[in-house]
């Protein structure tokens, strides 16, 4: 229940910090506010504007937040709201780019697989020094992530990866001599049926960071259009393309000697890019730009309010389940779990653990044609005589209508 | 899990201080008796215990490593295996047996047995699922009543801390599984370098599940050595027995077709040879192959992949006078090849070739193929009839001239209740047949007997078989009658049982019986089928359709009564149907009379006469066709 809680980073440390300190400058008979951690700080001559200015500035900061909370909640019951402040957003600009954003990110959990691997076209580089690369850039921003989630990180490396089938593969392109992905590709660049990234075990989501090192033949390769080397798969992971032979980067080929490692060198722009494409991925809010440990307080408050409602609607759906299918057995601990709205993120889980029980599920191939057809050798023989007899009454009750108004 | 912590370095393996590259690969061709060949590949990757705690991998398979972790599971052997070994011919199994599964599906595990049983249970579903996902394959069925606790018959390879504390054996089988490719595919996954370069490229399903015996595994296991950090090993057998012939079949015509005559090869030596008759020649010598015939293509390139790898690729078993070619494309460089001894070559793949095949002339060799002989023949059978009852009846054979000690294991599925009062020992010497068979008493016993729908039977019997002789082991069982919806849709077929397992303990370094193995093998019978009674699986709607037909019986007999109205026939009135049918009969009737009258009239008048009686019998049939009216009106 970190979520539900208010809105302090688990560690303890405040989000936001008003320091308020008397400067000791000689040429300034004021008081230096400024706003901790984020970067804008304000220096101020006058002590008595000063309150004023801060509010301002913390409405400036928490206004995008107020956005994303009424994005969350347009187009349910709870959108209508005696708060004005939870009014749906008028701002259609927000609104898309929240959109973007929630496309993009990965469902709420409260465990994030890192799977970062290796993937090489051909016998070689076959080892990276991932370890160091991890632990001087990614391991910072786990700590900082760790009040929203739990992070669990693994790396492997894979040799002869090809290119899927499905894509037309890259083309040479003679201007600037480089290989070129066409941007179609890229999301089929992923060979999902060959390359070994089964999702990690355990609950929650894995994100994958896949760093792909092209054959000799084929490099150096680029994504046409922006000749960019890396790209973010939405709700997946985020793919880095290493272009070994590059003469950009002689300095770190150089350097490395043995030809079978990639060394924390080649990885470091890329552990950055991947960093970058991980806020993008458990949808951390970019703004306000600058202080990550207020961005990830927005994120545990949006959070949390997703979580309810997806709890709600799960419920919502097991109920329409049950009603539409009445002769499927429902469990009991399919009863108790129902029961268990202790608090957000539990019931959450134990309502879609509900609507997924196995147990359930073979009783909806059991349709009622099959009892009819079973009984009917009773219903056959019962139903004809009657049908019959009854066709009879009519008939006899509708020529004694007939002679009854003939005579009349 | 924190591995690390409980391996120690065992005293026997200080001795031997070997740098073992990361990942190595292997390929041991033998031709057997008969046109068969062996062909043993052997996949071995390694991680440091660090790494794979900290989910680090580079050669080690990241998925299986995952599900080791998640589970608990400190060593793991899986098998896949099909067919069976034909020892009588082929001699001695390869590996000792200890990478050979009984048919089907076959996995044991050591768990972490903290937090007790239902604890290890849990792990063990993990995991059994898990591989499940994995493999393709139905593991998933490995409940409780397929899985026993062995307590003789295997033993740790790993070096464990403490000797193997703090761990549970748990074992399974699935005798009903057929393995096929969509197994191999993701086995092949967990190699460096799937199947795409090196002696893995051979491995093809339309050959591996052609063979006449093939089996798979896997073994994950710790090892230590002194001075080095643990690691964590992964070793991938494939061990298939080919058919040369049969392999060697053209892919673009694979349907097998009666050979044309000019094709065939007769022995003309015989009296009886003629144009159209053929007695089939005996093949002499060794047959001819190539690597990339009998696998339908040649090694592509090399996967030396780890540092330090020195190791040979390919071994070749064969008589040290045969000719061997060796072909390899894209380089001049040479293989290297050297003979270990007499019998051995090996060879190392060239890092720049991009094919290399093996290929064999037919040769005459005058020098007997050198067998060993396995250490223990084995067979069992279900003996009587009927679907109440039978019997197990296990044959080991020692053709030794040692007495060996052995452990026979067997898992019962629950629905077969074997009757442990019934079992029988019994030893005949196989060099005279007229000593009457002497009980053999069990030096150790193991039996848990089984719980319905709960629990498998489970027997392990520590037995010493006296020197060359056959050991007969019998019971009798019942055979259970389960529930309805408890048979297969297949149920006629009749259920697998696992086969028996049977390891063959090394002998005592100071007996002196003989030059026994001083390692322990493994041998295993094949399955066996067992019919069960089946129910008519259409009684139930046949019992519904009877009741139904009675009910309905009863109520239309009753509907009359309450509905009809009893009158005398003579008051019911004719139905209009009945006026109607009754008018046209009439009608008929008539036109028939006067066909009748006018043929009757040509017969007897001639010249005018007959149309005057033509007329006449017009007159009468119209007369009867008045009446005929006149008739049916009354009727109305």
């Amino acid at each position: 229940m970190k979520e539900a809680q208010p809105i302090l980073p688990a560690h303890g440390d405040p989000a936001l910090t008003v320091v308020l300190h008397a400067a000791g400058s000689p040429d300034t008979n004021g008081v230096t506010s400024r706003l901790e951690p984020g970067e804008s700080a304000l220096h101020l001559g006058s002590g008595l504007r000063q309150a004023g200015e801060i509010a301002d500035q913390i409405r400036e900061i928490t206004s995008p937040q107020q956005e994303a909370l009424a994005y969350l909640l347009s187009g349910t019951p709870f959108a209508v709201t005696e708060h004005g402040a939870l009014r749906a957003t008028q701002n259609t600009w927000s609104a898309a780019s929240l959109d973007a954003r929630n496309t993009r990110a990965f469902k709420p959990s409260t465990t994030y697989h890192l799977s970062f691997s290796l993937f090489v076209s051909g016998n070689g580089p076959s080892a990276w020094a991932i370890e160091d690369a991890l632990a001087a850039y990614m391991t910072p921003l786990l700590d900082a992530l760790a009040g929203v989630s739990n992070f669990t990180v693994t790396t492997q490396v894979q040799l002869h990866a090809s290119f899927s089938p499905s894509i037309a593969g890259p083309t040479f392109d003679e201007a600037s001599g480089k290989w070129k992905l066409r941007k179609e590709d890229l999301s089929g660049f992923v060979n999902a049926a060959e390359w070994p990234l089964s999702p990690s075990i355990g609950e929650g989501s894995t994100i994958n960071f896949v760093l792909y090192v092209p054959a000799p033949g084929h490099s150096p390769l680029v994504v046409a259009d922006t000749g960019g080397t890396g790209w973010l798969v939405p709700q997946w992971g985020g793919v880095a393309i290493l272009n070994l032979d590059e003469p950009t980067t002689p300095r770190k080929s150089t350097t490395d000697t043995d030809r079978t490692t990639l060394s924390a060198a080649n990885l470091d722009e890329i552990i950055l890019t991947f960093a970058d494409q991980l806020t993008a991925l458990i949808g951390l809010p970019s703004s306000p730009a600058g202080s990550l440990a207020l961005r990830i307080a927005a994120l545990q408050r949006e959070r949390a309010t997703a979580l309810l409602l997806s709890t709600a609607s799960t419920l919502g759906a097991l109920s329409r389940l049950v009603h539409k299918l009445p002769n499927i057995p429902i469990p009991d601990t399919v009863a108790t779990s129902v029961g268990a709205l202790g608090n957000a993120q539990a019931a959450s889980e134990a309502s879609e653990k509900a609507f997924f029980e196995p147990s359930m599920v073979g009783q909806v191939y059991f349709p009622d044609e099959h009892k009819v057809a079973v009984y009917v050798p009773l219903l056959g023989p019962m139903g004809v005589p009657l049908v019959l007899a009854g066709v009879k009454e009519l008939l006899g009750w509708y020529r004694g209508m007939r002679e009854k108004v003939k005579r009349t | 899990m924190k591995l690390a912590q409980l391996l120690v370095l065992p005293a026997a393996l200080l001795s031997a201080v070997l740098a073992i590259p990361e990942y190595s690969e292997h390929l041991h061709l033998r031709p057997l008796p008969n046109g068969y060949l062996y062909a043993g590949f052997n996949f071995t990757a390694s991680t440091s215990l660090s790494a794979y705690e900290s989910q680090h991998f580079r050669y080690f398979p990241r998925s299986l490593g995952q599900i080791l972790q998640h589970s608990g599971t400190r060593e793991l052997h899986l098998r896949f295996a099909l067919g069976r070994w034909d020892d009588e011919s082929w001699g001695s199994r390869p590996r000792d047996g200890k990478r050979e599964g009984g048919t089907g599906v076959e996995i044991w595990a050591w768990l972490d047995s903290g937090g007790g049983k239902p604890a290890v249970e849990e792990r063990w579903s993990s995991l059994v699922n898990s591989l499940s996902g994995l493999f393709c394959a139905s593991l998933n069925f490995i409940d409780r009543t397929k899985t026993t606790r062995p307590v003789l018959s295997f033993e740790p390879e790993g070096t464990h801390r403490g000797g193997g504390g703090g761990m549970e054996l748990l074992h399974g089988t699935l005798p009903h599984e057929v393995v096929c490719t969509e197994n191999l595919t993701p086995y092949l996954k967990l190699l460096p370098c799937k199947g795409k370069a090196g002696i893995s490229s051979l491995l093809d399903g339309h050959k591996v599940f052609d063979a006449n015996w093939q089996t798979m595994s896997i073994d994950v296991r710790p090892v230590c050595h002194v001075g080095e950090e643990c690691r964590l090993e992964i070793q991938q057998t494939v061990d298939i027995v080919l058919d040369i012939e049969r392999s060697m079949r053209p892919r673009n015509d694979p349907i097998p077709r009666p050979r044309p005559v000019e094709e065939l090869e007769c022995d003309e030596s015989k009296s009886y040879h003629a144009s159209d008759s053929c007695y089939p020649r005996r093949k002499e010598g060794e047959m001819a192959w190539s690597l990339s015939k009998i696998f339908g293509t040649p090694v592509r390139g090399s996967c030396h992949v780890a540092d330090g790898d020195e190791c040979p690729d390919v071994s070749l078993e064969i008589s040290p006078d045969r000719a061997v070619e060796v072909l390899h494309s894209g380089s001049n460089e040479t293989l290297m090849s050297h003979a270990q001894n007499q019998r051995l070559r090996v060879y190392r793949l060239s890092d720049s070739g991009k094919y290399t095949d093996i290929s064999l002339t037919q040769q005459i060799i005058q020098e007997a193929p050198h067998q060993e002989q396995p250490p223990l023949y084995a067979s069992r059978q279900i003996t009587g009839f009927g679907q109440e009852r039978g019997g197990m009846h296990a044959v080991l054979h020692n053709p030794h001239t040692y007495p060996q000690r052995i452990v026979y294991l067997e898992s019962l599925p629950w629905f077969l209740r074997p009757y442990m009062h019934t079992l029988k020992v019994l030893s005949h010497p196989t060099t005279s047949h007229d000593q009457p068979a002497t009980p053999v008493k069990p030096d150790k016993m193991f039996y848990t007997p089984a719980l319905d729908r709960k629990r498998g039977t489970h027997l392990e019997l520590l037995l010493t078989i006296p020197a060359q002789s056959t050991v007969e082991l019998t019971y009798d069982f019942d055979k259970a009658i389960l529930r309805y919806t408890e048979y297969p849709p297949d149920a006629n077929r009749g259920f697998d049982v696992a086969p028996a397992i049977i390891r063959v303990l090394p002998l005592n370094s100071n007996s002196t019986a003989g030059n026994g193995k001083t390692q322990d093998s493994y041998l295993r019978t094949t399955s066996l089928l067992l019919p069960l009674p089946t129910p008519d699986f259409s009684m139930p709607y046949n019992v519904i359709i009877l009741t139904s037909t009675v009910i309905a019986l009863g109520f239309g007999s009753i509907f009359n009564l309450l509905v009809r109205r009893f009158v005398l026939a003579e008051e019911v009135p004719r139905s209009a149907l009945a006026v109607r049918v009754a008018g046209v009969m009439g009608k008929v009737r008539g036109w028939v009379r006067s066909l009748k009258g006018r043929m009757r009239g040509g017969g007897e008048g001639g010249g005018r006469a007959v149309g005057g009686a033509g007329e006449a019998t017009g007159g009468a049939g119209g007369m009867n066709g008045i009446s005929g009216v006149a008739e049916s009106r009354k009727e109305r």
